[in-house]
């Protein structure tokens, strides 16, 4: 009896000084974690979207699908509207890659990044490449209406060799972002309001169908 | 005396390519240099860490709880590295991902605190810790200088020419790191044989 007091107190008195020195930690580093999320994603919605100097937080109630779809609206130095910015992430290969694409207020793919990505190394992972990326920018800006499927499935974007599912992945990640776009399109303001002084990133509107009427 | 604690870690008695301990994260991580020599550092701090705390405690743990106890001790330091790694290197954290977290189950840490730390001193348990460490990082070194180069053509992400221009892809892959892993065993009992002989 003595005994197992005498272990469960040991084991009682290592857990509290582990304990403690992970709240430390925790609260020593939380700051620095969040920061750099938050550079990361700042980085990469500069990268989609080059054209906007100013981000607003917005997202949008999809009633038909009965989902919440947020993206970004970036606006130009003259307070007009850019395009928007948004996250997706198709299932590819061996689980979903993240990508964030912008999209200018005509609908046009202005650019993309991987965010995150679990495919094949040396094969589906090329599609973080140069390999990959050139031939798409040069898609996006010299086609005028581009069909973003696989070339094998009548599409216009050249795929990687060897990592078709990655390559279909990633078209159907561009289409779902476009689609996106389409759906929040007539509900986007066409101007920062009111004017953006404050940091980018730090204001979150909702815009709702509902609340969309009173916008106009 | 001491000085043995510290280098039989490196060759004697390599925890990769003599005692094979904690292969799992050696075949996943060695695929580049890079990867090599974080996931080499990051094991390496939580070893001195936790052999040191284990070799503290020796006396006072209870024999029948000490796994429990190694195992809150280890998995409170590679907490604690994961969180250090996510603040201050995001490039490393993003691409040793889930490694990190599994250093808690690397054997090679509870090996030696089982092995070694639970029954020496303080000093000697920390030489122990910084020689299996190093012995440890070089082997991922070597592991990943093969690696890297026939399956990516690059030495830490610098392109090297001739072997740039069409790798071998299988060698990042898992099937590459076993082969290397094996054929690097192979050369090193190769060349000890070679040294006994003489």
């Amino acid at each position: 009896m003595k005994d197992m007091l005498h272990m469960g107190l040991f084991l009682f008195v290592i857990a509290a000084i582990a304990g403690v020195l992970l709240a430390f930690t925790e609260s020593f580093t939380a700051p620095y974690i969040l920061e750099n999320q938050k550079k990361l994603e700042e980085q990469a919605r500069r990268e989609v979207l080059p054209t906007a100097a100013t981000f607003k937080e917005g997202s949008f109630i999809d009633t038909s699908a009965s989902q919440t779809l947020s993206f970004s609206s970036g606006f130009l130095p003259s307070g007009e509207l850019a395009g928007i910015v948004v996250k997706v992430s198709p299932k590819g290969f061996a689980g979903p890659i993240e990508m964030m694409l912008g999209i200018t207020g005509n609908g046009r793919v202005n650019g993309f990044k991987i965010l995150s990505l679990k495919e094949t190394p040396g094969l589906g992972s090329k599609l973080t490449t140069a390999a990959f990326a050139e031939p798409f920018k040069k898609l996006i800006s010299e086609v005028s209406d581009p069909i973003f499927k696989v070339k094998k499935d009548n599409g216009n974007v050249d795929a990687i060799t060897a990592a078709t599912i990655s390559s279909r992945a990633f078209c159907s990640g561009v289409r779902q972002a476009l689609d996106i776009f389409h759906k929040v399109q007539p509900q986007l303001p066409t101007t920062a309001q009111p004017p953006l002084i404050t940091a980018p990133g730090s204001e979150t509107t909702v815009v709702s169908p509902a609340a969309a009427g009173g916008n106009k | 005396m001491q000085m043995d604690e510290l280098t039989k870690g490196i060759w004697k008695e390599n925890p990769i390519f003599v005692i094979s301990l904690g292969c799992c994260p050696t075949l996943a991580v060695s695929s580049s240099l890079t990867n090599g020599l974080g996931m080499g550092i990051a094991v390496t701090f939580t070893l001195i860490c936790s052999n040191l705390f284990i070799s503290l405690i020796r006396n006072i743990t209870p024999g029948k709880i000490r796994i429990p106890v190694y195992i809150v001790v280890i998995a409170t330091f590679v907490t604690m590295v994961d969180k250090f790694i996510a603040a201050f290197s995001p490039a490393l954290s993003a691409s040793l991902g889930i490694f990190i977290p599994l250093i808690v189950v690397n054997c090679i840490i509870l090996g030696r605190a089982e092995a070694f730390a639970c029954k020496n001193g303080p000093l000697a348990s920390v030489l122990d810790a910084i020689g299996m460490g190093i012995g440890f990082t070089l082997a991922l070194l070597c592991l990943a200088f093969f690696r890297e180069l026939l399956g990516e053509g690059t030495l830490f992400g610098f392109p090297i020419p001739v072997f740039h221009a069409d790798p071998a892809l299988i060698m990042i892959m898992a099937p590459g790191g076993f082969v290397v892993f094996g054929l690097l065993i192979a050369l090193k009992r190769f060349l000890e044989a070679k040294g006994a002989t003489k």
